[in-house]
């Protein structure tokens, strides 16, 4: 399995974390805020692969604490907080990326050279996968994001964005075809 | 312009991979997380305060021990409401044996469960 590129800064210990989740149901704001440090980067990369720019995916992450804020009482500290966290805020990006009719593709202002490839290329590539991508539909953006960007197993993502398995297959196998019909006159393909 | 096409062992195409993993990169600097954090908190802050804990939760929690408190203390006032009633009927009763001549009152008061025309009928009957 690929290693996944934004790694929690610490795995969080599930004893303190349930006694985090609790003291949050208590109406603790400092056990909240500690959820949200340790949280909200892995909550970022969920919303990232589902939203089409980085900004809709900060208003997903934000929309998506909220939610979990105001759904404490109906969390389980018996169940991983991260998990439960990590469906809200997939279904907040979701939800979010239904709304945008008309989706803005993210102004790739950050050039990183690449030693191996020609940065014409590099760009240009660049600029029809952000197109190609734009063609894909939420789940299947997510899918092949957390898959082979993230690492995201298709159990996993079958949970995350609440889909049977196969059918995370499916989204992958259809996102892969779309991106590589896309890019193909790119590398010469017929 | 073609550039390699290059398969991974999962079909993964690790053109399109490695440029993916450029564009969905998380910003690295810890001022960026400090100030979404920041964001996040004064949008929980400024939103609605948590669900409060719905007013039945409490009574759901306490339910059985509440019901069970309860049982026991209808059966100690029932108890007690009984007892004092003997009591009551006991006392009476022995007023009327020692004072034979006492108002009906006291033998109605007795037979409290009696209707009222039978203390009636019998006040009228006494000498």
């Amino acid at each position: 399995m690929t290693s996944r590129s934004v790694p929690p800064p610490e795995a969080p210990d599930p004893g303190s974390e349930r006694e985090l989740a609790r003291a949050a149901q208590r109406g603790s704001q400092e056990a909240f805020a500690e959820l949200v440090r340790r949280h909200q980067r892995r909550a970022y990369t969920i919303a990232r692969a589902i939203s089409a720019t980085h900004e809709d995916a900060e208003d997903a992450v934000q929309e998506g604490f909220l939610h979990a804020y105001q759904a404490l009482d109906r969390f389980r500290p018996d169940q991983p907080f991260g998990a439960w966290l990590g469906r809200i805020v997939a279904n907040a990006a979701l939800d979010l990326a239904r709304r945008r009719k008309v989706r803005q593709t993210e102004a790739l202002t950050e050039h990183h050279a690449n030693p191996f490839r020609d940065p014409a290329q590099q760009d240009e590539l660049r600029r029809r996968l952000v197109a190609a991508l734009d063609t894909l539909t939420p789940p299947q953006r997510a899918v092949v994001v957390l898959h082979d960007v993230e690492g995201y197993s298709h159990a996993e993502i079958g949970k995350l964005l609440d889909v049977p398995e196969g059918t995370a297959r499916a989204h992958l196998h259809h996102a892969r075809v779309a991106l590589r019909k896309t890019l193909a006159d790119l590398r010469g393909e017929p | 312009m073609s550039i390699e096409h290059r398969i991974g062992p999962e079909g993964r195409d690790d053109d399109v991979t490695r440029e993916l993993r450029r564009l969905y990169a998380a910003p690295p600097e810890d001022a960026y997380w400090l100030a979404l954090e920041a964001r996040i908190l004064a949008a929980v802050a400024g939103g609605a305060a948590p669900a409060p804990e719905a007013w039945w939760a409490p009574l759901e929690r306490w339910s059985r021990v509440g019901a069970i408190v309860a049982a026991a203390a209808l059966c100690l006032a029932g108890a007690g409401v009984w007892r004092a009633r003997e009591m009551r009927e006991v006392s009476a009763l022995q007023a009327a044996m020692l004072h034979p001549n006492a108002p009906s009152a006291q033998l109605a008061a007795v037979a409290g469960r009696e209707p009222d025309n039978d203390a009636v009928l019998r006040d009228v009957l006494t000498p």
